[in-house]
């Protein structure tokens, strides 16, 4: 390892326009080096650069042209810097040489204060996770022990699972051949209309989607299908379909485009067709990003309220046919939107339903990061 | 000699009964593609047809008896709901996200953990959180205010975790410049890359906007239908866009279809115009870095 230090300095200074140009050569050692060179200017990847040892810029504007020579980094190879900084001080004062500066830097007041609002800042997501948990585990806990809905919340946990995976079925292949149309067959244009209206499709609002389930899904579902027993389980399931299947496009579509090129031309090289070449090559090797999505989806299924307490749920002007509605753990909480009191019973659903989004959608979160790391 | 030609004088290439089947995949992958946006699309002019009438009764049929009073008290409930929930939120969420871009350490990676871990979790429970600690442990009762707050609870990771992605895509060699000229990291931050963040922290922005805009499950809770309390001072959550088209499909006697109708019109045209908005902003962005 070369001994740390600045390489060189070279320094331009032009006086009408208030201009520094300084090209810095620097040689980074490890941290502590970097630290006794250089007490205040820390760079993030272990590179250090000063004008001088603890002094200030020079006064006025400055453009600073940097060169590290980062060979001893991790990022290697030497890096260029061109920035340009307008400070409001006073007259500005060239420097002799243009190395030669005069202000050491403050670190006053205002940058501690500072620190400390992003520290508090960061708190807050903290104390909202451990209140999320505490106040789940307060009111799902009675004196008579954990509060249950009558019947207890296995129909409630059955019936979410039944919607979800329900949606999944239409929302999987369908996604699944808009991502593999998008990363593989569709032009720039088409692409770049579809992928917008695709998201346009996940933002909408999920209580339209509970009325358009209510409103137009079910009345044609049971115009079509007189004999169906089951329409609200049925349209519910296919407008959180519609709704999931933005989800899965995206996150697929990443997968798919990260399958490296070499690896399909090689497919292609040795004679395979497109279709081969996506079921052999690309697909396995985007198999743990999109199976990522899929799970992605299913934690967004697991927890959509609106669709669930409105087209699935028990309400109350349904009338009590078992065969028509089905109980849901967000429809037990969306239940609340009804007039029913909020119970015990509803902070017992809110853990469950907490515990069954957090590990599906951890699955989907580690897996898109290893996805990420294919390539 | 066109490429047919040589393919059948070598007899190399894929045969073309796989070109076939390979066309026609291609197709069925476009169909999946564009249908759920034809479909979403239909399905949606269907509703708004259904509730506001156009065709039967000719003209505006049945928006007439639209109450534009109620419809427009909820329009300006929505965005007086969002606006205080995005005043908390916004700051907190680029704070978190500054937090976030300081020097590694276990802290800030178990934290990352917890903000991606938040994003996930169903917004109903926010509610329950909300209806906990601000309506009651607080006392701020069923009003605007708490339902705010919990908003606020529910866009935060999404803002935090966009203006983090923002602050990611700025390059290190402007920092680095930065500290060159010998600035603190305050200075840095402030005058360096939270410029360089701006346009990526305002479209993700305006993605919570659009988020906040339209959710209603967490409200339901901090909204107090159960209870029949009397209107809070800072407003009636339940006055808001989503929880009036809630409450025409709840109970068949509330505000009528038509009024449903105009609500969802108007939440899917401030969704549009949100959405263009922030794409708009992307492409700029995108085109400056590039150019």
């Amino acid at each position: 390892m070369s001994q740390p230090g600045i390489k060189g300095i070279e320094s331009s200074w032009s006086v009408p326009e208030r201009r520094a140009e300084t090209s810095i050569t620097v040689v980074s050692g490890d941290d502590d080096d970097i630290r006794h060179l250089s007490p205040y200017r820390y760079f993030p990847s272990g590179i250090a650069a000063t004008y001088d040892e603890g002094h200030a810029p020079p006064r006025g504007g400055a453009t600073v042209r940097g060169f590290y020579d980062g060979a001893e980094t991790d990022r290697g190879g030497p890096r260029r810097a061109l920035v340009t900084m307008r400070e409001r001080v006073g007259p500005s004062t060239p420097p002799s040489g243009g190395t030669k500066l005069s202000r050491p830097v403050r670190t006053g007041g205002g940058e501690r204060v500072a620190g400390w609002l992003l520290r508090l800042c960061a708190v807050v997501p903290v104390v909202l996770t451990l209140g999320l948990v505490s106040m789940l585990a307060r009111g799902a806990w009675t004196e008579q022990g954990l509060a249950m809905p009558p019947g207890g919340l296995a129909p409630a946990v059955m019936g979410t699972v039944l919607i979800a995976g329900l949606a999944l079925l239409w929302a999987v292949p369908v996604g699944l051949a808009a991502a593999i149309y998008l990363a593989e067959f569709a032009p720039a244009t088409w692409r770049r209309w579809l992928r917008p209206a695709l998201e346009l499709l996940a933002g909408v609002p999920t209580v339209i989607y509970a009325l358009l389930a209510v409103w137009v899904v079910v009345p044609a579902l049971t115009r079509l299908l007189p004999g169906l027993s089951v329409p609200r389980i049925v349209a519910a399931s296919m407008v959180l379909a519609l709704m999931l299947v933005p989800t899965v496009v995206s996150l697929a579509e990443d997968a798919l485009r990260t399958v490296p090129r070499q690896q399909r031309e090689a497919a292609l090289a040795l004679g395979a067709s497109r279709l081969r070449m996506l079921a052999y090559v690309v697909l396995p090797a985007a198999a743990p990003g999109i199976v990522a999505a899929v799970m992605l989806a299913l934690a967004r299924a697991v927890g959509e309220t609106m669709i669930m307490t409105l087209v699935a749920g028990r309400l109350p002007w349904m009338g009590l046919d078992p065969r028509t509605a089905v109980e849901t753990l967000t429809g037990q909480l969306g239940a609340a939107g009804l007039g029913a009191p909020v119970t015990g019973s509803m902070y017992t659903a809110g853990a469950v339903l907490l515990l069954l989004s957090l590990a599906v959608h951890s699955v989907g979160h580690r897996l898109v990061r290893r996805a990420g790391r294919w390539s | 000699m066109t490429r047919g030609e040589s393919r059948r004088s070598t007899g190399l290439g894929v045969p073309p009964a796989q070109q076939r089947r390979g066309r026609l995949f291609a197709l069925v992958c476009m169909v999946a593609a564009i249908f759920p946006v034809v479909l979403g699309a239909a399905l949606l002019g269907a509703a708004i047809e259904s509730g506001a009438g156009f065709g039967a009764h000719g003209g505006l049929g049945k928006l007439s008896s639209v109450d534009a009073g109620s419809l427009l008290g909820s329009a300006l409930g929505s965005l007086w709901l969002v606006s205080m929930a995005l005043a908390i939120a916004l700051p907190i969420g680029v704070g978190v996200a500054l937090h976030l871009e300081g020097p590694r350490s276990r802290m800030r990676s178990l934290l990352a953990l917890n903000i991606a871990n938040l994003a996930a979790v169903p917004s109903v429970l926010f509610g329950l959180v909300g209806l906990e600690l601000f309506v009651r442990a607080l006392r701020l009762g069923h009003g605007m205010l708490a339902a705010a707050f919990t908003l606020a609870l529910v866009v935060l990771p999404i803002v935090a975790v966009a203006a983090r992605a923002a602050l990611r895509a700025v390059p290190d060699e402007l920092r680095e410049g930065g500290y060159a000229l010998g600035a603190t990291p305050w200075q840095v931050t402030r005058q360096v890359v939270l410029p360089a963040a701006l346009p990526g922290m305002l479209s993700g922005a305006i993605l919570a906007i659009a988020r906040a805009f339209g959710e209603a499950a967490p409200l339901l809770l901090v909204a107090g239908f159960a209870a029949t309390s009397s209107p809070s001072v800072s407003g009636d959550p339940r006055q808001i866009l989503p929880l009036h088209v809630f409450q025409v499909l709840a109970e068949p006697d509330g505000p009528s279809r038509a009024d449903a109708a105009m609500s969802v019109a108007v939440l899917l045209g401030t969704l549009l115009v949100l959405a263009g908005w922030a794409m708009r902003l992307r492409h700029r962005h995108e085109r400056r870095r590039d150019g």
